[in-house]
């Protein structure tokens, strides 16, 4: 049997080799799909149609109050990366990065010997507050709308995150951004805009919402989908029949609870964490559509 | 499979291609954190061609390294080869480039335009009818050469060496040619440093030895920059990517600047202060670390002169650290944060606030001042000298996240042949008035040679154009259309400007990836060398060709400069007769013209420490191995290099003087790094100067006559200038004492990231970007004139006007007006550089001259059919030309801020124009000679100028003595 820390030196490859893989496909990254067996790298439109129009694959966006790129949320990651005395670089949290650096991290407990239980804290800590307190939700969205090729990408680093879980021990307490993340805002007391934005923020709100569901919502619904950004094309639907695609969103909302309850098991308080919001959420939407008083829009 | 299996076949997988050297994850992947091809591939890169898309069009290209020629940071480039037509497409960054890490400014990929422009020059032209007639014919090299060579060759036989000058702008190259003047025997060096760095240089030189900044940015806890001008213009790219970082990992940023430039808006103090007055801020902040004994006292009692300053200012007192520190703290009490308040405009509590930041940076301070107020004030090198100051206050010299003296964090190396020192003092360089001055007055050259002080016989301007770019231009064009003050004016230069109109001979000269250089800057805390190569000559030579000339590899004729002075050099000495020749020979074959293979094959080989192993490992020659790669590191984190024990076997039979200098008898061991230096002198006994006697040890020390770092420069004492010889606040010729009321200071300096002096005009994709240089111009200040944005307005200075269209911006301290450099270039013929150069009529009656723009640029049919889509005319205006000269007495700097007046336009006035006076330009020139303290009055030993201060091309010592009066 190899000695422990070498085998985890070379256990983390596999989360660079994900990690690349979400880049543009590229006939380069071609040996590396096919040493993890997920077969032939999907067309480029099928990447750019998920990961740059659908799910875009940074912490920040699934973090951060504001459901946005950047801000405190991917802050807090290069704040980690300071800590630690390194220097983050532009995106520290686009999920290649992170998936990379977190390679770095068990390597560095590998080869500092001397600094190992400082570097296997970090580890933990990296895990459970920057990786796990979002991808859970990531991945489980993901799989209900890639294809296959991403599907079975995803499920791999599913269970190579579960198998970290499990090395590193449980984190008893919720990352303080998932319990302190506002509420989602009633459009009754804060208006139709801070609703929205809310809405559309997976941390405050519990459900990932990509253009497509609302896409579904206008096609099953009859109604006119207008092309452009969520809280445009949303505020076109209520305009056209508010109660109704409110109601929609409440299905959507607790089936989206429903079918992360099954990762419950897996990660414990954080998914029950995104569990609890999306049901909040639900009932907010079922109400408004119950009573229709969501204003004019 | 498992995920566990997964993992080892993933692992194993790359383990097996990185032993092979070669990269696992592909390029362009943020695994990597970076995107760039594995150098590995570089033979063989596949990209698909973008200008193909939708369709999927792979193309293959051959990587081939070289050095950027646009400003004088030296980053790295990658040219991408097209192996099927053999071009190249494009250029990116060199990932392998210590400096530049694989980044580059705008200016970089666009070496495309430059040498794919279709107005380039690529045969050499002799003119033909008057200089500056506009006609040309084409002439074979042989035919240049040997007229350029024999006049030389004659010159020199009459004992004429002081006529041959050459004149350069930014060199891009360390040494070559400085040697090649040495091996004539020349002085006839002359840089454009006095229009550009020399204030700076002397502030640093003063202190430390050393005339340039290094500033460890990346490693900072406080940055403190005087203006923006190297971080948004000139050092951009390696200082900016390395201040960003920085300030990710939470430094302050504190910037000096009149402007909002880029650099003041990333900025936590942005401190807009009154022009010239930033010297008065720095000793505030100064005086508050002495007031307050937040300076590292232990630091400043081992390497500050501070025994020499008590002993020579104070006798009377006993030397001690507590008796300077009273002393210190009574000569700057003055400077109040109240006083420099009152002096820079920024109020007390600000100051108070960035001093204490300051206060917290401990040996983490870094500071740079390059050009900007120490360029454009008298007294100006006063700025930077304060500036650094603060770094030997706070022990932040040479430490990780300090400022270092440059030369240790570049490396020089040793060439093939090291000719001995001219022994001959060109006055016309060097005038005696300026005996401090950091490097040639260039500036002054029309006003001297009026003044009948010598003549050119030959003068070649090498990538300069000091029309455009130096003050008073029409003096200029004065000197270069008279062939009585010169008999032949021989351009080197790869593109068309306004000096190389006034040209007898325009001779085309290869960019960036034409030619061959080696090139270190300082960056940050290591040495490196960069290696400049013609790409398409190495690419070739790749695939099997041998080329021996690399005229056979660029466009057209163009050739590059190290082959061209090679040649003229045997021309000019064909059979070693006078001694010159053999500095061009092979060693390897005696009597053959030394080749730039040979030259840099020995170099690499011989010089370059850790190279020849780093290439044996790769089976490569060290010349093999820079043609690959480009650049290489020698050394990083060099460290305090003046706590250095000197071994002992470098001392022996020591003299000492009172304050530690210690000298020894033993020889110096050859430099392995050649970068400029301070060079002290030897003691009475001619003992040479090693190091500094430090509690008890010979540490290293600093390249100044202590030793130490100079607080009290008994040079400048010495030399006549006793009330400066402590850092001091200089007030300046802009101070608002020094002009009258209806008049503002003219900001004439400022950079901005896409444009480079002159050299840019011929690159299109900079251009479109930035192409004219409107006045900024405060709302206060607008108001009163009923000004706006667009408008057009007269700027008056001391000896003319131009006419120049306004913007008005609240980005600009009021009472304080400014105009970019790089714009206004002008052509009088419709040949030349049609993109960025208006046509102008230049007309003179006397000592009046005018400039008016006939026609502005516009779309034109070419070879490239981007120059149909020209969509802007307005190309600048030439505000240099109504510029008088200002040499500051010490430094010899001009000091480029203006006193003028800006005026509604006048009727008539026309956008562009602009009038002169040169007869009062040289009034004023008299006016500021009489400022300086000459060698002839003031020298105390006899010399010309103080020895041990670096010059380009140091003459002999018999050279430096003054004439024997009488």
């Amino acid at each position: 049997m190899r000695p422990f820390g070498e085998r985890r030196l070379i256990a983390m490859e596999i989360f660079r080799s994900l990690g690349a893989l979400i880049e543009p496909p590229r006939p380069n990254l071609a040996p590396l799909a096919d040493l993890l067996e997920l077969g032939q790298l999907p067309p480029e439109t099928e990447h750019t149609d998920l990961l740059l129009f659908q799910l875009y694959p940074y912490a920040s966006v699934y973090l951060g109050p504001e459901g946005m790129l950047g801000g405190e949320a991917r802050d807090r990651i290069a704040g980690f990366w300071r800590a630690l005395g390194e220097t983050p670089p532009p995106e520290p949290d686009h999920l290649t990065v992170m998936l990379a650096f977190y390679a770095e991290l068990c390597e560095h407990e590998t080869r500092d010997t001397v600094h190992a239980d400082r570097w296997r804290q970090a580890r933990k800590v990296y895990l459970w507050e920057h990786l796990l307190s979002w991808l859970p939700a990531y991945l489980t969205k993901l799989e209900t709308i890639a294809p296959a090729f991403y599907r079975d990408w995803s499920q791999l680093l599913r269970e190579a995150l579960a198998n970290e879980a499990v090395t590193v021990g449980p984190q008893n307490r919720l990352p303080l951004h998932l319990r302190t993340a506002p509420a989602i805002a009633d459009p009754r007391d804060e208006g139709l805009d801070a609703f929205m934005d809310a809405l559309f923020s997976p941390v405050r709100s519990g459900v990932l919402w990509v253009r497509n569901d609302l896409s579904h919502a206008a096609r099953e619904l009859e109604l006119g989908s207008r092309v452009g950004e969520r809280r445009f094309v949303l505020k076109a639907l209520l305009g056209q029949d508010s109660a109704a695609i409110l109601g929609w969103l409440a299905d959507a909302s607790m089936a989206w609870a429903e079918r992360l309850q099954g990762d419950k098991q897996s990660w414990g308080a954080i998914v029950a964490h995104w569990v609890a919001r999306a049901e909040v959420t639900a009932g907010l939407l079922r109400e408004l559509s119950r009573t229709d008083s969501i204003g004019d829009p | 499979m498992a995920i566990k299996d997964l993992n080892q076949r993933v692992s194993a997988a790359k383990a097996a291609t990185e032993a092979r050297g070669e990269t696992f994850y592909p390029g362009a992947s943020r695994v990597h954190l970076a995107a760039f091809p594995p150098k590995e591939r570089w033979d063989d890169w596949v990209e698909l061609d973008s200008k193909a898309w939708p369709e999927r069009v792979e193309r293959r290209y051959m990587l081939v390294p070289t050095t950027c020629f646009n400003c004088e940071s030296a980053c790295g480039l990658l040219a991408y080869v097209d192996r099927d037509t053999m071009q190249v497409r494009k250029f990116e960054g060199n990932p392998e480039h210590p400096g530049s890490r694989g980044r580059n400014c705008a200016k970089g990929p666009a070496t495309l335009n430059q040498i794919t422009d279709p107005d380039r020059i690529l045969h050499p032209l002799k003119r033909v009818g008057e200089r500056g007639a506009g006609q040309w014919q084409r002439v074979s090299w042989d035919e240049a050469l040997d007229d350029i060579g024999g006049r030389i060759r004659k010159a020199m036989l009459e004992k004429r060496h002081n006529e041959i000058m050459y004149h350069v702008g930014r060199p891009g190259e360390d040494g070559f040619t400085e040697r090649m003047l040495a091996a004539w025997g020349v002085d006839g060096h002359n840089s454009h440093t006095n229009i550009c760095s020399a204030g700076a240089r002397a502030g640093y030189q003063l202190w430390c030895g050393i005339d340039r900044p290094s500033p460890d940015h990346a490693n900072a806890d406080v940055i403190l920059l005087i203006s923006s001008h190297l971080e948004t213009g000139h050092y951009f790219n390696p200082h900016a990517q390395r201040i960003i970082e920085a300030k990710h990992r939470g430094a302050k940023l504190i910037v000096l600047d009149t402007r909002l430039s880029n650099t003041a808006t990333h900025a936590d103090f942005w401190l807009a202060t009154q022009p010239g007055s930033e010297a008065a801020m720095m000793l505030a902040i100064a005086s508050h670390l002495i007031r307050h004994r937040l300076y590292d006292a232990e630091f400043m009692r081992r390497w500050w002169n501070w025994q020499e300053y008590l002993d020579t200012v104070h006798p009377g007192l006993d030397p001690t650290f507590e008796n300077f520190h009273k002393m210190l703290e009574a000569e700057y009490e003055g400077y109040t944060f109240e006083f420099a308040a009152a002096e820079t405009g920024v109020d007390a509590g600000t100051l108070r606030q960035v001093a204490e930041v300051v206060a917290t940076a401990g040996s983490r301070l870094s500071t740079h001042n390059w050009r900007s107020a120490a360029a454009g004030n008298e007294g100006g090198w006063q700025v930077a000298r304060t500036l650094f100051f603060l770094n030997c206050l706070t022990g932040s010299v040479a430490t990780p996240g300090g400022t270092y003296p440059n030369a240790w964090n570049k490396f020089v190396a040793r060439p093939i042949h090291l000719p001995s020192h001219p022994d001959t003092w060109n006055d016309v360089n060097w005038p005696g008035e300026y005996p401090l001055s950091m490097y040639e007055l260039s500036f002054l050259l029309p006003h001297l040679v009026k003044d009948g002080r010598g003549r050119l016989d030959t003068y070649f301007t090498r990538v300069y154009n000091p029309v455009w770019t130096n003050p008073d231009g029409f003096s200029w064009i004065d000197m270069l259309t008279d062939e009585d003050k010169v008999g032949l004016h021989v351009s080197l230069t790869p593109t068309w400007n306004e000096t190389a109109y006034f040209a007898d001979y325009v001779l085309p000269m290869g960019g960036g990836s034409e030619r061959h250089d080696i090139h270190s800057y300082e960056t940050h805390d290591a040495q490196w060398i960069g290696f400049r190569q013609p790409v398409m000559r190495a690419a070739r030579e790749r695939l099997g060709e041998t080329i021996t000339d690399t005229r056979e590899a660029n466009p057209g004729e163009v050739w590059e400069e190290n082959e061209f002075w090679m040649d003229l050099t045997w021309r000019i000495d064909p059979d070693g007769e006078l001694g010159i020749r053999k500095f061009f020979e092979s060693k390897a074959s005696p009597g053959e013209k030394l080749t730039v293979d040979e030259y840099y094959g020995w170099l690499f080989e011989s010089s370059v420490p850790g190279l020849p192993e780093k290439a044996a490992k790769e089976d490569l020659s060290p010349l093999d191995y820079m043609r690959r790669y480009g650049s290489f590191e020698v050394a990083r984190g060099i460290g305090a290099v003046y706590e250095t024990e000197v071994a002992a076997d470098e001392l022996e039979d020591l003299g000492e003087d009172p304050f530690g200098r210690v000298y020894t008898r033993a020889k110096a061991p050859a430099p392995l790094n050649m970068a400029p230096t301070g060079a002290p002198g030897p003691d009475a006994e001619g003992r040479r100067p090693v190091g500094v006697r430090v509690d008890g040890k010979v540490l290293r020390g600093f390249p100044t006559p202590s030793g130490k770092l100079e607080f009290y420069s008994p040079t400048l004492a010495n030399w006549g200038w006793k009330e400066v010889a402590i850092p001091t606040y200089m007030k300046s010729h802009v101070h608002p004492q020094n002009m009258a009321t209806d008049q503002k200071v003219l900001i004439s300096t400022f950079r901005i990231p896409t444009q480079i002096h002159t050299r840019s005009a011929n690159a299109k994709w900079l251009d479109e970007i930035s192409h004219t240089n409107p006045l900024w111009l405060h709302p206060k200040d607008a108001r009163p004139l009923g000004v706006k944005t667009g408008d057009l307005v007269r700027v008056e200075t001391e000896i003319g006007y131009f006419v120049v269209k306004s913007w008005v911006t609240e980005g600009i301290k009021p009472g304080t007006v400014a105009c970019s450099h790089h714009m206004g270039r002008w052509k009088l013929h419709d040949n030349g550089q049609r993109q960025m150069m208006a046509t102008a009529a230049l007309e003179h009656d006397g000592g009046n001259w005018a400039l008016r723009q006939k026609k502005p640029v516009g779309p034109y049919e070419s070879s490239d059919p981007d120059t149909q889509r020209i969509w802007w005319t307005d190309v600048g205006v030439h505000q240099n030309l109504t510029f008088p000269v200002h040499p500051d007495p010490v430094s010899g700097m001009h000091c480029w801020h203006q006193a003028v007046r800006v005026v509604n336009a006048k009727p008539g006035d026309r956008y562009g124009e602009i009038f002169v006076d040169i007869d009062k330009s040289h009034e004023v020139f008299k006016n500021w000679l009489a400022k300086t303290r000459s060698a002839v009055d003031h020298s105390p030993d006899g010399n010309r100028r103080p020895h041990w201060l670096i010059r380009p091309v140091k003459p002999t010592a018999d050279a430096y003595k003054l004439p024997v009066k009488g």
